[in-house]
């Protein structure tokens, strides 16, 4: 009986399944037969060595072997078994791109199919939440295109051809977080400004004092640099959390964020500030400018 | 683009003269599936993929050509040989038949004074 090291046993195993794999449903030939055959062949290449079969020493039997997938003609195998057989044995991260480019098709088709095929191409994460099945097929096929890009770098392959099966669903994953993370602030304070409008009379008299009616052009300019001012300081936070934890930036936005460092969170920082001064001065001077500014200013 | 030419021509010769090989190995003997494959492996071009041989007779088993049977082995577990049957026998002196006219084909249209 012939010993294997670890690593060596593991290999035959996926070899052997390989072999069962590519044989199954082949009408002429008998897989448990060619299986039985190719481990005595791989028993009697080793015959006689006593120290356990290395990887390397296995893998050079396997390769003059050669692959299963080429043993069988063609046109005994089955349409439906070629391409599972192209998605099982074929390069993993192919494999996994087709997997999650195949999941992220049947999310959109199930929301086209509930009558929401136009909205789910512009904001489908949102929309794909309100179907429940549909959202997870999405979900699963971000994980899937994530696992792709880690194998990927486990190989130390680049990835060609899959990025366009892969990208997609990390694209329709990462814009509304970033959306969201950079500009979350924007509808909370038109939501605010609306609120105090309607329900602080107060607010609403000081605004016409100071020369800047509701619905004006002015009030909303005002408002308008008052978000930019808020939106510098949000930005600024966000910049200062970046440059304190950038490989959290490169790892929650990989493949895309993956050249973020320290560096680009400063300039994240420096815009922040400058959209700050911008707007506050703007707010500032416009306001103690106007003829009947609050005392406050 | 002249290598691919010549390598699709030469990996559907084979796919043709292995089987022819596999049975000329096996007349006349009994043979364990692995000196099979030592015996062909020294052919020149024959085999690529040495696991190639085992679903070949695989199928000359199916089609009736080959049988196996089981002995005893001295050096490890009990081993599977492979004989022709009758069919196979007559099946392969056919083979050989058309491939010595092809052969002697090939050979006078490549005449002795050409490539």
């Amino acid at each position: 009986m012939i010993n294997f090291n670890e690593d060596a046993k593991k290999h035959m195993d996926k070899y052997l399944c390989e072999v069962r794999t590519c044989l199954r449903d082949c009408p002429s030939v008998d897989a448990d037969e060619v299986e039985q055959n190719i481990i005595e062949h791989i028993e009697n290449e080793f015959q006689g060595q006593t120290e356990p079969v290395s990887f390397n020493q296995l893998d050079a039997v396997l390769k003059k072997l050669g692959n299963p997938t080429q043993w069988v003609p063609e046109e005994e195998i089955a349409w439906w078994r070629k391409v599972v057989l192209r998605l099982r044995t074929g390069p993993e991260d192919w494999r996994l791109a087709y997997i999650s480019f195949g999941l992220l098709l049947l999310s959109f088709c199930l929301l086209a199919l509930n009558h929401r095929g136009l909205e789910a191409i512009f904001i489908f994460p949102i929309v794909a939440m309100r179907q429940p099945l549909s959202f997870l097929l999405f979900l699963a096929s971000f994980i899937i295109s994530r696992a792709t890009l880690t194998t990927a770098e486990k190989n130390t392959e680049t990835l060609g051809g899959q990025k366009w099966l892969i990208y997609p669903s990390l694209i329709l994953m990462y814009a509304p977080i970033l959306l969201l993370l950079l500009f979350w602030h924007t509808g909370a304070l038109i939501g605010t400004a609306e609120s105090l409008v309607h329900w602080n009379q107060t607010y609403d008299n000081w605004m016409k004092g100071v020369g800047i009616p509701h619905n004006s052009t002015k009030y909303y300019f005002i408002w308008t640099f008052i978000i930019i001012a808020l939106t510098g300081l949000w930005w600024s936070l966000l910049s200062l959390v970046t440059i304190k934890w950038s490989k959290l930036v490169q790892i929650a936005f990989y493949p895309f964020a993956s050249r973020f460092n320290r560096r680009k969170g400063f300039l994240f920082l420096l815009i922040g500030i400058i959209l700050m001064v911008i707007g506050t001065g703007f707010v500032f001077l416009y306001i103690v400018m106007q003829p009947n500014h609050h005392p406050f200013f | 683009m002249d290598n691919r030419f010549f390598d699709n021509w030469s990996t559907q010769l084979r796919k043709g003269m292995l089987e022819l090989c596999i049975l000329n190995a096996i007349r006349g003997t009994s043979l364990y599936g692995y000196d099979i494959v030592r015996k062909l492996r020294d052919i020149k071009g024959l085999v690529i993929s040495e696991g190639t041989i085992y679903p070949i007779l695989s199928r000359l088993k199916r089609e009736g050509l080959v049988r196996t049977s089981i002995a005893e082995s001295t050096e490890g577990p009990p081993r599977k040989y492979y004989e022709l049957t009758g069919k196979g026998e007559k099946i392969l002196i056919q083979m050989n038949s058309y491939w010595q006219d092809i052969k002697a084909g090939t050979d006078a249209l490549k005449g002795e004074d050409k490539l």
